[in-house]
């Protein structure tokens, strides 16, 4: 009973229907196959599945496989879908991709055009898997309409029906089966013969008929070798060690499971790698979905990364112009701060000037003053008329030079703070120099200057006359201190040209050392704190020259010691 | 010849006395007022030709205070400020009541009349004219001011003969004396608004008043004072239509 069972085992061998493919016997399902594969060729642009489908037909199942498989993606109709399943199906026996070619035939619609086909294949395919009931009844279910079934597939179907029933131990049946097949072989076709000799003698082995089935055995085996079927050998010769073994001929037995092995080996495992290669792909795929994934991942990281990059450089360039912005601010700030600090300065040394003006030159001849006065008390007591005069002519003196200072020290000051008043306008120059003359009067009568006056009573004179006139209050107030007594004092105005005129005024006084006039001439851009008051040069004269040049003018001086000054102011000409 | 009327406002006795007997013996007649109610009054009742403000009354700019009260009573004449300060934040405040002229205190005698002289002359718009030569006048509606001495003094416009243009300028023959002023014949016929002034040739106007004799024939104007004037022919019909209650 083991050995039989044993032998139940070795008895799948597998058919090669692309052999008989090519026999083609008018109106068939197979036929009717090819010409729907050639119609979707023709009609239709599926480019993919007609390759496929020509790969099919040139049994390149491995290309027929792949293509096909491409071709899932642009097939439409169910015909077409049929068709596809059926030859990837077929590749994938042929590949020994069985659970793919199962998925492939079950997919397979049950239309009448394929429902033989597709019967036929699945039982093949539950035969070679072994499911030996379902395989019967796959077949079953194609012999009913078996009629449309070209004779080579009907053989087949016959054989691996008879296969199915032995493997069941159902013997008649399997007798039946094969015997229809046997009708059906071709003497001349070799890898037939064998394979139904040995289905037979398998028959007769079972019913323990060993003196009709040994020699078929060694029949098919002998002929198998011949033969270039490596599976159909490998069978032939494990039936062989099979046979062998129960007749306890145990050498024998041995060299053909020697034979035997050497045949297996030759043959893969086909199924298996189609399984691993699923999985492989699977797994390709899983890899490849999570490279997707990663690469999304990265993406998105790497679009994160740029906006955060575009962002900080925005950022950045706002902060740097902010950063510029309050620099710029600063340095305005600095300067203002600069100027203000050198306005302060000059502010601070007016101040400094100021006061020692008021300490020293306020304060004598305010003392000064009083003394006289304090003189003048006892002469009134006394009754000293003359000496009464006199003292009156000291004060009066007294007061006008202190207050001319005070005058000075006032626009000097209004000057610098921008508060003098500054309008210039068109005045008749000759009445200007006489309104300033007049305050001298008394002066020059006391000291018995004689004034010299050459005015030209046509000149129009572009200045702010109140600047003007404290200009030659100044120069009128120098001459006359300068002068000795009864020295001479001129006066004069004319025109010089580039639309100028002048006011000259030449006294015969001290004159001015020339190292002073040097250093007064230096001293255009004369400032406060330039002023040295012990070296004579005082606040009237650098009043003048602010003043001079504020009304776009200029002064000149010339002198010669001990026989004069000469003073030239030269002013803007407006003509009549 | 008329005096100034001059309306002098100022708080400091002293220097008030001063100014108005100073200007009265210069030929002006100066009513002196000491504060703005005064002044105020003043103003209503008589007619001043030049009025003289210090600033700071009693402590007060009261001085603007009575130029802006002028300026929005309507009454229209040349006024100057007197003040001690020569600081601008006063004359800034100052400034706004457009005053024609300012006077710095202390002034002296030659200033105060030269001031009267500007405040006239930029109130007239005739600048740099009587304060500039004895021989200049201002052209006024009524009045024609000129210089006698040092002073200003005004003439009564009938006291014009014929008026002469020279270049840009007009000369003015008077009674005793010609002057000159410093407007465009156009501009003098507009401020001799009074109808005895015709214009009898390019270069002529005259005062109907003071013609002797006309001779069309000649294209001749005889004045009273025996003055030659031609008489063009283009002015003759004008003239003649303009005139002929005298010429019939």
């Amino acid at each position: 009973m083991i050995n039989k069972i044993f032998i139940k085992t070795l008895f799948i061998f597998f058919l090669t229907i692309n052999k008989v493919l090519s026999q083609v016997p008018p109106e068939t399902d197979i036929q009717r196959l090819y010409k729907k594969g050639e119609r979707i060729c023709t009609t239709k642009t599926k480019k993919t599945l007609c390759k496929a489908f020509s790969f099919y037909l040139k049994k390149d199942f491995d290309s027929c496989y792949v293509y096909s498989n491409k071709a899932f993606a642009e097939v439409s109709s169910r015909e077409e879908q049929d068709v596809l399943n059926y030859i990837q199906g077929v590749s994938a026996i042929k590949k020994k991709f069985l659970k793919k070619a199962l998925q492939n035939f079950h997919a397979i619609s049950n239309s009448p055009d394929f429902k033989n086909l597709k019967n036929l294949k699945l039982g093949q395919l539950h035969l070679m898997m072994e499911n030996y009931d379902e395989a019967i009844s796959y077949y079953l279910k194609w012999e009913d309409s078996s009629l449309s079934t070209n004779k080579v597939l009907k053989k087949n179907g016959y054989h691996n029906l008879g296969l199915s029933y032995l493997h069941k131990k159902d013997y008649k049946n399997a007798k039946k089966y094969f015997d229809k097949e046997l009708k059906l072989v071709n003497d001349t076709d070799t890898l037939e013969i064998i394979t139904n000799k040995m289905e037979l003698a398998n028959v007769y082995y079972n019913q323990y008929l060993d003196e009709t089935a040994i020699p078929l055995f060694v029949e098919a085996y002998q002929l198998a070798k011949s033969f270039s079927n490596i599976e159909l050998k490998q069978n032939t010769s494990k039936n062989l060690a099979v046979v062998e073994k129960n007749r306890e001929n145990f050498k024998e037995s041995v060299d053909y499971y020697i034979e035997y092995n050497k045949w297996k080996d030759s043959i893969w495992n086909a199924d298996k790698i189609w399984e691993l290669t699923e999985r492989d792909k699977q797994l390709a795929i899983a890899r490849k979905q999570q490279e997707i994934a990663l690469q999304n991942e990265k993406l998105k990281r790497q679009n994160i990364q740029r906006k955060g990059l575009v962002i900080g450089a925005s950022g950045l360039l706002i902060f740097i112009g902010f950063l510029g912005y309050f620099y710029k601010k600063l340095i305005k700030k600095n300067k203002l701060i600069i100027t203000q600090r050198e306005e302060l300065e000059i502010a601070n040394k007016t101040k400094d000037y100021l006061f020692s003006v008021v300490s020293h030159d306020l304060r004598s001849p305010i003392n000064t003053l009083k003394k006289v006065h304090n003189k003048l008390m006892v002469q009134i007591e006394n009754e000293d008329m003359l000496g009464m005069q006199n003292t009156a002519n000291t004060a009066i003196e007294i007061t006008e030079d202190t207050f001319h200072l005070l005058n000075n020290v006032l626009h000097w000051s209004l000057e610098q703070n921008n508060q003098l008043l500054f309008e210039q306008g068109t005045y008749p120059l000759q009445q200007l120099v006489e309104q300033t003359l007049i305050n001298f009067e008394g002066i020059i009568e006391t000291k018995e200057i004689t004034l010299l006056s050459e005015l030209d009573n046509e000149i129009l004179v572009n200045v702010d006359k109140e600047s003007l006139k404290i200009i030659l209050r100044n120069l009128f107030d120098n001459a006359i201190k300068y002068t000795e007594e009864k020295g001479t004092i001129t006066v004069k105005t004319g025109i010089v040209a580039n639309n100028q005129c002048y006011i000259e005024i030449a006294d015969t006084g001290i004159g001015i050392p020339e190292e002073r006039l040097l250093k007064i001439n230096a001293l255009r851009d004369i400032t406060i704190d330039k002023i040295d008051r012990s070296k004579g040069v005082g606040l009237g004269l650098l009043l003048c020259q602010t003043l001079i040049k504020k009304n776009k003018g200029s002064l000149l001086i010339e002198s010669e010691l001990n026989k004069g000054t000469k003073i030239k102011v030269l002013l803007p000409w407006v003509s009549a | 010849m008329k005096q100034l009327q001059v309306l002098l406002l100022e708080d400091q006795q002293e220097e008030a006395r001063e100014t108005v007997s100073f200007l009265h013996n210069h030929d002006y007649k100066v009513t002196h007022v000491k504060s703005l109610e005064e002044a105020e009054i003043e103003i209503e009742n008589h007619f001043f030709d030049v009025i003289i403000l210090d600033i700071m009354i009693n402590g007060k700019p009261e001085g603007i205070t009575f130029a802006q009260q002028l300026k929005s009573k309507g009454i229209s004449a040349p006024f100057l400020f007197l003040t001690n300060i020569q600081s601008k934040s006063i004359f800034d405040q100052a400034k706004e009541s457009k005053p024609f002229s300012y006077l710095l205190k202390p002034y002296n005698n030659l200033e105060l009349l030269f001031s009267i002289e500007l405040a006239i002359e930029t109130y007239y718009e005739q600048a740099n004219t009587i304060s500039f030569t004895q021989k200049n006048a201002i052209l006024s509606p009524n009045f024609l001011f000129i210089k006698k001495g040092k002073s200003v003094v005004k003439v009564e416009i009938d006291s014009i003969h014929y008026i002469e243009v020279k270049d840009k300028y007009c000369n003015l023959i008077c009674d005793q004396d010609q002057y000159q002023i410093k407007l465009s014949l156009t501009k003098t016929k507009e401020t001799l608004a009074k109808p005895e002034f015709k214009q009898v040739h390019r270069n002529f106007l005259v005062n109907l008043k003071k013609i002797k004799e006309i001779y069309f024939e000649d294209n001749l104007i005889i004045m009273d004072t025996n003055e030659k004037i031609p008489f063009s022919e283009r002015y003759k019909a004008f003239f003649l239509k303009g005139n002929n209650t005298i010429f019939r």
